[in-house]
């Protein structure tokens, strides 16, 4: 398998469970509101877990948004720069910037996740740790993202 | 301004420059800060980072998102804009005025300009250039009238500035309310004012039988704002659980009421809704991080102070704030703004006595202008890609739209009890 193919398949992959994700979402909401005023219980992780879920989801679909090259941005590049070959080489600069800075917020995030695995969460009882531990999976994938698109011959951003 | 705060905003900014997606261009300032600085151990970076994301207020924007999808997928759009047409379509420019109207109303059902832009915009933007109207003309109006979207409740933007101020989101929306119908008018008289100078017709008129069954066809899709509206007005939902039960409407709606809705329409919506609030939602985490870096320089009690300095009079301090949010709106994007720009104004509001849904309707209308303007309109540019024109060839149009927008901003800005009427009610 190539490379390019396997950065197509870890994006897929993260787009199939953030979307699991977006569904469960809207799920939990649901089932918080008929549990308030149907059965007139509300479920202890009616906060927590919906919060969790989030994070995981945006995490997992930035990796998408960064093989897509979805992410927002300001669109000034072409307006400042004419030349492509100019733009190109500046594209593959950013990459290779952008690459170094995913891997370190993912050693900042992994280290995190260590120090807050003994703590655990208010009503589910659950290891802090979890919550950041998307920030390393996350950001891992979408250095993986980058890489691809600096190896690759494509187009730039 | 310190040289570490320096540092952030130019950093941010040189990135911006090249082309580096906003979330990344704000980690990567916080990250170069805190290493050249060492404000703080760089685990800080990834704490403040999905603090800026924990929040139950964020999960609407999802929800929202999906609830959105899940209308379009349903047919609600086509049903809205069949009413609007049958109701006012054979007027002169009468097809100016559906596109004004559709978008506002399915501003109330999307919660986002882009959102509007792409499904009011790709059906009603073919059919008006078939009839004769310019399409910088179309494309504008379609853009100025698909970011109304961020000021009608429910409101994506309102979520965020809500969530960030620590602001009553239920207020912000009732606090839309009017500013966003005054908005829709002003430009529904601009848009008349064009298209009759240039002559543009209308459709076929409707018969009242005709009209009537686009009205029963199009009251679930009218009721969506009523729902969310009155949900949060009496209490019943939080903005979020008025999000999901949004989501229950449409499924219901698509699945068993008009049976167009298939597993694998759900499925589709739910995969876009996943990768869009992605999108979304790292560039509010990321602008968390940027903001507490802002914080940390204190950034905030330094503008306050030089504020403080310069006037005492809040009608001051709003016109400047205006001004620097007209100017930010046009290069950059709107939740990011709001990330960032909210935690500084703060302590200013409260000086000043500002009340913050006041200011918060007032942003929301800045940022629909920005999303209007040049080089970085972002409702302008997608209106204008469904055209397949260029954004120079709206220009003329778009300066006497957007002076309409302005002069509703003004208005507002002046007189805070249109926008705080609604608000103060729920009190």
């Amino acid at each position: 398998m190539t490379f390019s193919r396997l950065a197509t398949r870890v994006s897929n992959l993260s787009l199939a469970v953030a979307a699991g994700g977006a569904a469960a979402l809207a799920a939990l909401v649901i089932y918080t509101v008929f549990m308030r005023w149907v059965v007139g219980q509300t479920p202890n992780w009616a906060e927590e877990l919906p919060r969790l879920v989030l994070i995981w989801t945006a995490l997992l679909g930035s990796i998408t948004c960064t093989h897509r090259r979805s992410h927002l941005n300001a669109g000034l590049l072409p307006l400042i720069v004419r030349s492509a070959d100019v733009r190109r080489t500046i594209g593959k600069v950013t990459d290779i910037v952008l690459l170094v800075m995913l891997l370190m917020l993912a050693k900042a995030g992994w280290d995190l996740t260590l120090v807050t695995m003994s703590m655990t969460t208010t009503a589910l009882k659950m290891p802090v740790g979890f919550l950041y531990l998307s920030v390393p999976v996350g950001c891992v994938g979408m250095a993986l993202m980058q890489l691809q698109h600096l190896l690759s011959s494509g187009d730039t951003p | 301004m310190t040289f570490g705060a320096l540092t952030l905003l130019g950093v941010f900014g040189f990135a911006i420059l090249v082309n580096i997606p906003i979330a990344f261009g704000l980690i990567l300032a916080a990250l170069v800060y805190l290493l050249v600085f060492g404000a703080a151990p760089m685990m800080v970076s990834a704490q403040q980072f999905v603090g800026g994301m924990d929040s139950f207020t964020l999960l609407a924007i999802p929800l929202f998102i999906l609830a959105a999808q899940l209308m379009n997928s349903a047919g609600l759009t086509k049903r809205i804009v069949h009413l609007c047409m049958s109701l006012v379509g054979d007027i002169r420019g009468g097809l100016a005025v559906v596109a004004v109207l559709a978008c506002m109303l399915f501003g109330a059902l999307s919660g986002s300009g882009v959102a509007d832009v792409i499904a009011i915009g790709s059906m009603l933007l073919p059919a008006m250039h078939k009839n004769g109207y310019h399409k910088g003309f179309s494309s504008a109006l379609v853009g100025c009238a698909s970011s109304f979207g961020t000021v009608i409740p429910p409101s994506i933007v309102m979520i965020v500035y809500g969530t960030t101020s620590n602001t009553s989101v239920g207020k912000l929306f009732m606090g839309g309310v009017i500013p966003g119908l005054l908005l829709t008018l002003s430009l529904i008289g601009v848009a008349l004012y064009i298209s009759r100078k240039h002559g543009w017709a209308g459709v076929k008129p409707s018969d009242p039988a005709e009209r009537r069954r686009a009205i029963i066809d199009a009251l679930p899709a009218l009721m969506v704002p009523a729902l969310i509206i009155g949900g949060i007005r009496f209490g019943v939902f939080t903005p979020t659980e008025a999000a999901a039960s949004a989501i229950l409407y449409a499924l219901v709606l698509g699945v068993v009421l008009y049976r167009c809705l298939s597993l694998r329409d759900i499925i589709d919506c739910v995969i876009a809704t996943a990768e869009t609030s992605a999108a979304i939602l790292v560039i509010i985490g990321a602008a968390g991080l940027f903001a507490w870096g802002l914080t940390y320089e204190q950034v905030p009690q330094a503008i306050a102070g030089i504020i403080g300095d310069w006037t005492n009079s809040s009608h001051s301090v709003l016109l400047l704030l205006t001004a620097v949010l007209l100017v930010l709106g046009t290069f950059m994007e709107s939740i990011a703004i709001i990330i960032i720009v909210t935690p500084i104004v703060m302590p200013l509001l409260s000086q000043y006595g500002i009340d913050p849904v006041h200011f918060g309707v007032l942003l929301t209308v800045n940022l629909a202008i920005g999303a209007n303007t040049p080089p970085l309109g972002i409702d302008l540019m997608a209106a204008c890609r469904i055209s397949g024109i260029s954004v120079m060839e709206t220009l003329r149009p778009l300066s006497l739209m957007l002076m309409s927008m302005l002069a509703v901003l003004m208005l507002i800005t002046f007189v805070p009890d249109i926008v705080l009427f609604l608000p103060n009610l729920m009190e």
